[in-house]
């Protein structure tokens, strides 16, 4: 199943200038089990998806609100001359698609 | 011990309920606040001394905020004002402020908080070897610092407390952390560091506590020795565990750790109840002193100024080749600056490609143009703002002209909305500073300097 069929909502925002961080958050507590016990949700495919190094992907579950946390390296300093989304608000795309195992 | 109740309502200037507020007000508060801007809007209002938000729109927060705090005789507390919380950003909000006590007949003492750190200072500490960049901005040097525009440190308690101490009735601060404006009330009551940090962090994003923040109902927080209690003000809205513990989450990499200058607001253990429709308790929360205290600074330096162009590009034929396109329009514009005798150095251009990969770059999964036409974003970037006029009068007619398929007989690709179609934006900042400098305690009067004001 696809993470954007499971979660209720996924959005992307800066932490700071120098990082990027993504919510994933889940009304159904069984859902919400699923897609952190899943083991798909891994510090290297979101290396991957972000190009960067993977030590440098944070992955939280953070229980008292469902929600799965996700925090990147920014490849531009937010504002800096290659800015494409200075909020980092669309930044979550690359993780719509990913497969959740179980 | 009595509670101390704090009314939050949202970031200065977004507005909020006017009910809501005003049965906040109902509830006796023992001071009001609110944070009144972020670094989130990029590096431009520090550098240029912009003040974020329209006058307008401050004034008409302010003027509720500061009508309820006299009629309560209590203080009304706000930081990083202006929205980047620069000096000038601080002076630009003080007049608001006087304009509204004099317009609502109001009168008050006024504590002003400055909060940029002068550049001696900080060269000091980077020789000392005080000062470490969060995340990837490399090392701050001194050279980097002189070619700086303007730095602030985000101030922690210590000047609210002073302030209050001071008897302040308004206190407006330049940058803050957001829980810094909060929470002194609360640690002046004697309310343990533990449960004051958590309770402040809860509404320090005021209606964000809520479960709709559309709904802009103001907060507040029943602080007690053990515990806090968040309950929304406008009638009909509600605080649920959800959205209480969402708060952590908030543009924050670590939903555990939210870092302030003397330590570590640390929710791992915290507990969240909801103990009826719309309030939720709180227990569990900690403070983790910090060995040393440190401040995160921002700073800020001019790359140059830009100008920008938006075309739309309709004609199949250009779009499947569009990355060739691209190439050749990039070289003509090279061409074009080496006959102005501008050496690489003096000038950079990039292209965002609506319809392609405008939004993820390098991170899209689906490059290719799809769709039957893009938006051509063009940008210049010149060292001055001659080099920018310069080559942003070449933008247009060189790539509306570009013929790669010889097939426009002379005619244009860029289909204008506007005219002009080359805006030009003016200065163009970027971070040059964000780091986290250890300081001693006693520095913090002498970095932020309160000036007493009877308004």
């Amino acid at each position: 199943m696809k993470l954007s069929d499971l979660a209720t909502s996924i959005k992307s925002a800066n932490a700071g200038a120098t990082q990027i961080t993504m919510d994933i958050a889940f009304a159904d507590p069984a859902a919400y089990r699923r897609a952190v016990e899943s083991g798909s949700l891994t510090p290297a495919l979101v290396a991957g998806l972000y190009k960067v190094a993977e030590a440098e992907v944070e992955i939280y579950a953070y229980d008292p609100a469902r929600t799965i946390k996700i925090t990147v390296p920014r490849a531009v300093l937010s504002g800096g001359v290659e800015e494409r989304d200075f909020d980092g608000v669309q930044q979550y795309i690359p993780l719509l698609d990913i497969e959740i195992a179980g | 011990m009595e509670d101390v109740r704090i009314l939050a309502t949202c970031t200065l200037g977004l507005g909020f309920s006017y009910d809501g507020f005003q049965k906040g007000l109902d509830l006796a508060p023992h001071a009001i606040a609110c944070d009144a801007g972020s670094s989130d809007f990029g590096p431009y209002y520090l550098g240029a001394n912009v003040l974020q938000k329209a006058a307008l729109t401050i004034k008409r927060d302010l003027g509720l905020l500061l009508e309820g705090a006299r009629r309560l005789d209590i203080p009304f507390m706000t930081g990083s004002v202006g929205g980047a919380g620069g000096d000038f950003h601080v002076d630009g909000t003080a007049q608001y402020v006087r304009e509204v006590a004099a317009d609502k007949k109001l009168g008050f003492r006024m504590a002003v908080v400055k909060a940029e750190v002068p550049p001696a200072w900080l060269k000091a500490k980077v020789r000392a070897g005080a000062v470490r960049p969060v995340g990837g901005i490399g090392e701050l040097t001194e050279a980097r610092i002189d070619a700086m525009t303007r730095c602030v440190a985000m101030m922690g308690e210590d000047p609210f407390l002073r302030a209050l101490d001071a008897g302040a009735q308004v206190i407006l601060a330049g940058r803050s952390t957001d829980p810094a404006i909060f929470v002194g009330p609360a640690l002046r009551a004697g309310i343990p560091a533990d449960v004051a940090w958590h309770a402040a962090k809860s509404i320090d994003k005021g209606y964000l506590a809520t479960d709709r923040p559309s709904d802009g109902s103001p907060v507040i927080a029943h602080i007690r020795e053990n515990e806090f209690v968040l309950e929304p003000t406008r009638p009909g809205s509600r605080c649920t565990v959800a959205s209480v513990a969402a708060l952590t989450l908030h543009e924050n990499p670590n939903p555990y750790r939210v870092a302030q200058p003397t330590g570590v607001i640390d929710t791992e253990q915290a507990v969240y109840e909801q103990i009826d429709e719309s309030r939720v308790r709180v227990t569990g929360s900690r403070y983790i002193p910090a060995p040393r205290p440190t401040l995160k600074i921002e700073g800020v330096e001019l790359l140059g100024y830009r100008a920008v162009l938006m075309a739309g590009v309709r004609d199949p034929r250009v779009l499947e080749r569009f990355d060739v396109y691209l190439a050749a329009y990039r070289s003509l514009l090279a061409r074009a600056a080496r006959s102005m005798s501008l050496s690489e150095d003096d000038y950079q251009v990039q292209f965002r490609v609506y319809g392609k990969d405008a939004i993820l770059g390098k991170l899209e999964p689906n490059p290719g143009v799809t769709g039957h036409e893009v938006g051509l974003l063009v940008e210049v970037i010149g060292r001055t703002p001659e080099i920018c006029d310069a080559m942003g009068s070449r933008l247009g007619p060189t790539g509306s002209r570009l013929d790669i398929n010889n097939n426009l007989g002379g005619g244009g690709l860029f289909a204008y909305p506007f005219s002009p179609s080359l805006v030009k934006m003016g200065p163009v900042y970027a971070w040059s500073a964000w780091h986290i400098v250890d300081v001693d305690d006693d520095e913090m009067a002498g970095l932020f300097r309160i000036e007493m004001e009877d308004v």
